[in-house]
């Protein structure tokens, strides 16, 4: 594979965490690489290390050890400050609970990883309009959250991460709590997204991701180690 | 003398300085240990592993330098608290005076916090870049910083064991008196207005090369900057001592610049000095970044530090000046125009 055309990879990345006085091996020497445009699937069963793994590539967790790199950037050595603005640039994040706050409307929420930058600019807006049109959500911006279906929550959270333009477009088990109907929805989004030039990595142990014949690859992972 | 180690000051001061010494060694075991293991570049889980602690312990070092920093602050106040038990001395000249180790405990105490200001500005700086590049240099200039606190800790312990509460000390004005009876040199260099001009020229100097860098930072005025604050304060001295003291003292020959911590100085010695330690510590630390920059390999981000440091600078320096001018100016204001050596 061309090195140059790689988004997302991992060298030898390993997580271990402390459980008490024990040490628990959640991820264990996992290399890939994603290559821009396209959409890959890690599966694997519970516990298995998927959100971990997309943690570090996504440079949200320290690794323990090995190396992440993102659009061909190392990420590991970054400090903490830096690492966060690159993954701010360069990875839009969709969490598997969606992480959208109650209380506050579907507009306010994709503004949310703007309150550190003072808020959101022109464009930004500009953008999170025309992808509320796009994702037929417009008429519910102003609504609060927690009274939109999980469907329409999923495409508000998938929005918000796609509001920075950033090229990469991760998710966490994002089928989770769809229905059928729901979940043939978001796929068709985001192969539109892929086939428009995002590359996308997704964890999931929802068959109907993996299985589907558009993805482009998927990746197995099982206690903590990607099987070949 | 042991029951000196009782009093509550000396304690306060021993205690900063043993905390301080603590985590400085502390600092220093992982800076030997960093020289050993460090392998920049490299993702191993030994690297990766220092790194995290590196960050931790470097901000642990902040709070043990900010109180060497506050150690030199502390060491002038507990002096001149102890004047009052020690027949004679009448400020913390007296005090420092009356044993072997205290005016060398003083300067090693300025060294240090000079020292500490200076690492203090390298971890900022690496603080600042992405990867912790600097971090290497960072900890093996920990030894010396280290050596210095020991050093410190020692001719403290050493003066608070040498102080004797029965003896008469000299205060400053016997010094002053001697030097004048004997023409000393001291005397020539304080005479007021060649040493109140180059004062303000060298302060005023220090102050505009570092709003210089503040606006437009070059690497010729960072070091015409650096050398300026560094230089400033040597040169700035006699002015204090024959200019800024007489006036705030309202004695043609008081040049005591340890009364100026006083009431009847209007305590202007802390902002004075206060404002002199910041503002050369940080005109020197732009040749630390300086020094830095090929490391550092970041362009922008030296600027935008050297930027910063150019204004901490500037505001050091404004506080010195302007507490050193405020003294002579009320002094001409309130006599209608006479200084206190006489009309000019």
């Amino acid at each position: 594979m061309n090195v140059d055309n790689v988004m997302v990879r991992a060298v030898r990345l390993t997580k271990r965490y402390a459980a008490g006085r024990a040490e628990k091996v959640a991820l264990r020497e996992v290399s890939l690489a994603i290559p821009a445009g396209q959409f890959w699937v890690i599966t694997g069963p519970s516990g298995s290390g998927k959100t971990t793994l997309l943690g570090l590539l996504a440079g949200m967790i320290a690794p323990t050890s090995g190396e992440a790199h993102l659009a061909g950037r190392p990420i590991t050595h970054l400090r903490d400050h830096h690492r966060a603005l690159v993954r701010r640039r360069l990875v839009g994040m969709v969490f598997q609970e969606f992480a959208l706050v109650s209380g506050m409307s579907l507009e306010e929420n994709l503004f949310l990883p703007w309150v550190p930058q003072g808020g959101a600019g022109r464009a930004e807006r500009a953008r999170a309009r025309a992808l509320l049109e796009r994702f037929g959500l417009a008429e519910f911006a102003p609504t609060p959250v927690e009274r939109l279906s999980a469907g329409e929550r999923q495409r508000g959270a998938l929005i918000r991460a796609l509001v920075a333009d950033a090229p990469i477009l991760m998710l966490d088990e994002p089928t989770a709590a769809l229905d059928s109907e729901n979940v043939r929805t978001l796929l068709a989004l985001l192969l539109a997204l892929r086939d428009e030039g995002r590359t996308i990595l997704a964890t999931t142990h929802d068959r109907r991701l993996a299985e589907d014949p558009r993805v482009d690859g998927v990746l197995r992972l099982v206690d903590g180690v990607l099987e070949p | 003398m042991l029951t000196n180690f009782l009093n509550l000051w000396i304690l306060a001061r021993l205690a900063q300085a043993t905390a301080a010494t603590v985590l400085c060694l502390g600092g220093m075991a992982l800076g030997l240990r960093l020289l050993r293991r460090w392998q920049p570049g490299r993702f191993s889980e030994q690297q990766l592993a220092l790194e995290r602690q590196t960050e931790l312990v470097a901000s642990v070092m902040q709070v043990a330098l900010i109180l060497e920093v506050l150690g030199l602050g502390l060491s002038v106040l507990v002096a001149d608290h102890l004047a009052g038990g020690i027949r004679g001395a009448m400020c913390a000249f007296g005090v420092l005076a009356s044993t072997r180790a205290g005016f060398a405990g003083l300067l090693v105490s300025l060294l240090t916090a000079v020292v500490c200001g200076l690492w203090m500005i390298l971890h900022r700086f690496d603080l600042h870049l992405e990867t912790p590049v600097l971090t290497h240099r960072k900890f093996a200039w920990l030894l010396p910083v280290g050596a210095l606190a020991l050093a410190d800790l020692a001719l403290t312990v050493a003066f608070v064991w040498q102080l004797d509460f029965k003896v008469i000390a000299s205060c400053c004005s016997v010094w002053v008196d001697a030097a004048e009876v004997n023409n000393s040199p001291v005397v020539q260099v304080l005479r007021p207005l060649p040493a109140g001009l180059v004062g303000l020229v060298a302060a005023s100097t220090a102050t505009v090369a570092a709003a210089a860098v503040a606006r437009r930072p070059t690497r010729l005025l960072a070091g015409v900057a650096c050398i300026a604050s560094a230089l400033a304060p040597v040169l700035v001295l006699p002015a204090i001592l024959g200019v800024v003291a007489p006036h705030a003292l309202g004695t043609p020959t008081h040049f005591c610049p340890f009364c100026l911590f006083h009431r009847p100085g209007g305590g202007i010695g802390w902002p004075l000095f206060g404002g002199m330690l910041w503002g050369s510590v940080a005109g020197m630390g732009l040749g630390v970044v300086e020094l830095n920059r090929a490391a550092a390999g970041d362009e922008e981000a030296v600027r935008a530090f050297e930027m910063t440091l150019g204004r901490w600078s500037v505001w050091g320096w404004l506080c010195a000046l302007g507490s050193g001018v405020f003294p002579v100016a009320r002094y001409w204001l309130f006599s209608g125009g006479v200084s206190v050596f006489g009309k000019v």
